[in-house]
């Protein structure tokens, strides 16, 4: 039960730092993509099948929101999970991300366990469900 | 909006970056720094927010995150990126609706002092020996 994960930020160290936290967090992981923007997250989706996003909300070229309006225009894309990390804490902006679909919100600055717990949560009830991600 | 830095940015070092800033009484001539992280707060009028960090801290603060790598440049220009956009987006969540985050960036040499000279610091601190000082501007 291996999980395929993207990850979108601009900041490579958020990325890496995302994918340290992952990696110590004990899920069982199998592949984890990367993008610096939603343009270049929508390619990866393009060539590959993810079983959740972790998504930052301002970044340039295609922002977060932006993103996932794309992502939820596309039956079969728009069913994939999303987190949202971003330093962008209003409230009408969580709301807008709700709206389309996000399943959790972590807002930047992070600790390391506030990542882990998120991530334990959001599989724990995105994926109870089925016996293995896609 | 000096209280609300005073709020926000601790939080920050000590969340992401696991340091502990200590306030100085400010009105250090010429702050020492390597670097000006920049994000743009835009609402009612348009306010820059500059962090002057010297790359010391800048080194420090990517060895705390990733102790196993010799830090590159673009690694400390990326991270002080990160460090004003947490700035950025924890003022414009306390400044109310109506304030957006413009991207941030991070200049270096000239360019750099161009953005603080004659400018007072807004608040300085200590890092660990190092100093850092945020400017406010419009």
């Amino acid at each position: 039960m291996a999980f395929n994960i993207l990850i979108v930020d601009d900041s490579s160290s958020i990325r890496r730092l995302l994918k340290k936290v992952i990696e110590l967090s004990g899920l069982e992981v199998d592949r984890i993509h990367e993008a610096s923007n939603g343009l270049e997250a929508l390619k990866v989706l393009e060539r590959e099948w993810v079983d959740f996003i972790m998504c930052d909300i301002h970044m340039p070229q295609m922002d977060g929101i932006e993103f996932l309006k794309r992502l939820r225009e596309d039956e079969v894309l728009g069913r994939i999970p999303v987190i949202m990390i971003s330093t962008e804490g209003r409230e009408e902006i969580i709301q807008e991300a709700r709206k389309l679909g996000v399943k959790a919100y972590v807002k930047k600055p992070f600790t390391p366990e506030e990542i882990r717990d998120v991530i334990e949560k959001f599989v724990g009830e995105e994926f109870s469900r089925d016996a293995e991600p896609h | 909006m000096r209280n609300l830095i005073r709020q926000i940015f601790p939080e920050i070092m000590e969340k992401m970056f696991f340091m502990v800033p200590e306030e100085l009484e400010g009105g250090t001539p010429m702050p020492r720094g390597d670097f000006v992280a920049e994000a743009t707060l835009q609402g009612e009028r348009e306010i820059a927010v500059r962090i002057l960090v010297p790359e010391p801290l800048a080194s420090a603060m990517a060895k705390n995150l990733f102790p196993d790598e010799e830090p590159s440049r673009e690694r400390l220009k990326d991270i002080l990126k990160e460090l004003v956009n947490m700035l950025g987006g924890g003022l414009i969540m306390s400044l109310g609706p109506g304030w957006k985050l413009g991207l941030p960036r991070v200049y270096e040499g000239v360019e750099a002092f161009g953005l603080i000279g004659g400018i007072e610091p807004a608040l300085e601190y200590d890092i660990d020996g190092e100093p850092l000082a945020i400017y406010l501007e419009g």
